[in-house]
């Protein structure tokens, strides 16, 4: 299909620490990454006309009043939570093909000093549904996605030392990113197996950090595009949704077998390749959702990026590493950059594609960004350099 | 050796009339799950619709109250301090006999952690709520 619309604009705060962004409010860290990515974009305020959010947004109404926007024809949010990440770019792609804006905002932020992700599932309120795994004593996605990790350990033996070497990538990227939350914190192998246990098999490292901050995006349609300040990244194609047999996923636990050790991304990838009309062989770079690094071994075997259950092996051989056939979370990712909830990964396609990043991937042209696993939906999104 | 600790427990949980039937069957010690009369699919948690054939008319199939471990993880550390419980404890998926396909999210108890692997045989322990419900742990057979 031909591309319609194209990123012009990135834009992040500080990846600041849990409760270190304290006392600005969030909203002002959402303002602040939103300007950011229109200076980067060579736009103005007036320029936006629409809002794409995902996991329920912001209230677009108080953005508005916070930066002087004048009016709007798009404000939509995708459902779910951190699955719809690279989705919300789709969405906001989709309203501009459609021709219901012509510069839409995609922004994502987090403050964790009011409330933990870890603990988030706590934090909703109890529903019948819920009652049957809020007694089992499982209140962290770190110690629901830990059933998922063990069990792809027991049907493919995969091992702790190939999700060390997920974190370990992350970690090495990081040391040469300035941005990064763990720069000048390098860590070895023996650094990880010395790290404690939280969620057998997860230790301390197979966790995201926890950070407050923003990340904003500019999306407008291709035309405009080729007349703004950055070179142009396309977006190619975005799926975002899932299959009801993976649905709730870590808060129903009844995928059956087969889905059970997986990522929801299988029944996703197939439509978002053919839509963006390219194949997994033809990345040059990929953004994977790392919330646990066990996951992003799962969905590299659910984008056909190695086959299913050689995920571990194929991060041990090195795949993934700058030098490796498809670097993946060049920036650090959640695990050594940052986390805001996704949003990140978009940022690091963007830059890696206008060759602008810090570890830049020489000749970047093509690549994937996810988000999720979660409840659905989960997402995926091709990004592409302009020609 | 470490015996698995019990899990923090919530003091209430909320039902609805279509899971009311599997907690009061679990006031009788019965661990249940239920099953669509017009396609015979059965699904956890309850819920009003069978999601294969669409009916609402369900029937309760009492269980042996035995299973498999499926997935477990063991918790080591609380994930927040108002929900701080002796640890380790470990929560589990289990894979319930007399119903293929189903699971029930639980945990392990009376055991010791380095005991738990994925198929080992379990069986329902009854855990009481401060709401007073019961609700279904498991044990190594």
């Amino acid at each position: 299909m031909k591309p319609r619309a194209a990123i012009v604009g990135v834009g992040a705060t500080s990846f600041y620490r849990r409760g270190a962004s304290e006392p600005r409010p969030l909203l002002e860290l959402v303002g602040e990454a939103i300007l950011r990515a229109l200076t980067d974009a060579g736009l103005s305020v007036s320029d936006i006309d629409g809002f794409a959010y995902f996991a329920g947004g912001f209230d677009t109404p108080s953005i508005m009043e916070m930066l002087g926007v004048p009016g709007i024809t798009f404000t939509a949010a995708l459902t779910g939570y951190g699955g719809g990440s690279a989705g919300c770019i789709g969405l906001a792609a989709s309203a501009i093909a459609a021709g219901d804006a012509r510069t839409i905002v995609c922004v994502g932020a987090t403050q964790q000093s009011r409330r933990r992700f870890g603990a988030v599932a706590a934090q909703y309120e109890g529903t019948p549904q819920s009652a049957f795994h809020e007694h089992a004593g499982l209140v962290s996605p770190g110690q629901m996605f830990a059933l998922l990790a063990r069990r792809h350990m027991h049907e493919f033996g995969t091992t702790r030392e190939h999700f060390a070497m997920v974190a370990l990538n992350a970690r090495a990227n990081a040391q040469t990113n300035s941005e990064a939350a763990m720069h000048g914190r390098p860590m070895t192998r023996e650094d990880y197996f010395a790290a404690p246990m939280i969620a057998d098999p997860h230790c301390l490292f197979d966790f995201c950090l926890e950070n407050d901050g923003a990340v904003a995006t500019v999306v407008t349609s291709v035309e405009r595009a080729r007349d703004l300040r950055q070179q142009p990244v396309q977006v190619l194609g975005a799926v975002h949704g899932g299959a009801r047999d993976w649905g709730r996923a870590i808060y129903w636990m009844n995928m059956p077998d087969g889905c059970f050790a997986r990522s929801g991304h299988s029944a996703l990838a197939a439509e978002l390749y053919g839509r963006a009309g390219i194949g997994p062989a033809d990345l040059d770079v990929a953004q994977i959702y790392d919330h646990f690094t066990s996951q992003v071994l799962i969905q590299l075997e659910d984008y056909g990026l190695c086959a299913k259950g050689e995920g571990g092996p194929f991060v041990a051989s090195g795949a993934i590493a700058r030098g490796g056939a498809l670097p993946v979370n060049t920036d650090g990712g959640q695990l050594s950059c940052g986390f805001i909830w996704g949003m990140t990964h978009v940022r690091e396609a963007v830059l890696q594609l206008r060759h602008t990043a810090a570890n830049q991937i020489a000749g970047a042209e093509l690549a994937l960004v996810t988000g999720g696993p979660s409840s659905l939906p989960v997402s995926g999104l091709i990004l592409g350099r302009a020609p | 050796m470490t015996l698995l600790s019990r899990p923090p427990l919530p003091k209430s949980l909320s039902v609805d009339i279509w899971t009311a039937p599997f907690w009061e069957a679990a006031q009788r010690y019965e661990l249940v799950v239920c099953r669509c009369v017009v396609c015979g699919r059965r699904r956890m948690p309850p819920s009003p619709f069978c999601p294969n054939c669409q009916s609402q008319t369900i029937l309760w199939d009492v269980l042996p109250g035995t299973g498999r471990v499926y997935s477990y993880t063991i918790v080591y550390q609380p994930a927040i301090a108002a929900n701080a419980a002796p640890v380790p404890y470990a929560p589990a998926v289990i894979a319930l006999d007399g119903a293929p396909g189903i699971r029930c999210i639980s945990a392990i108890v009376d055991c010791d952690e380095t005991r738990l692997v994925i198929d080992m045989p379990v069986r329902v322990v009854w855990q009481a709520l401060a709401d007073g419900h019961l609700t279904a742990f498991f044990t190594p057979i």
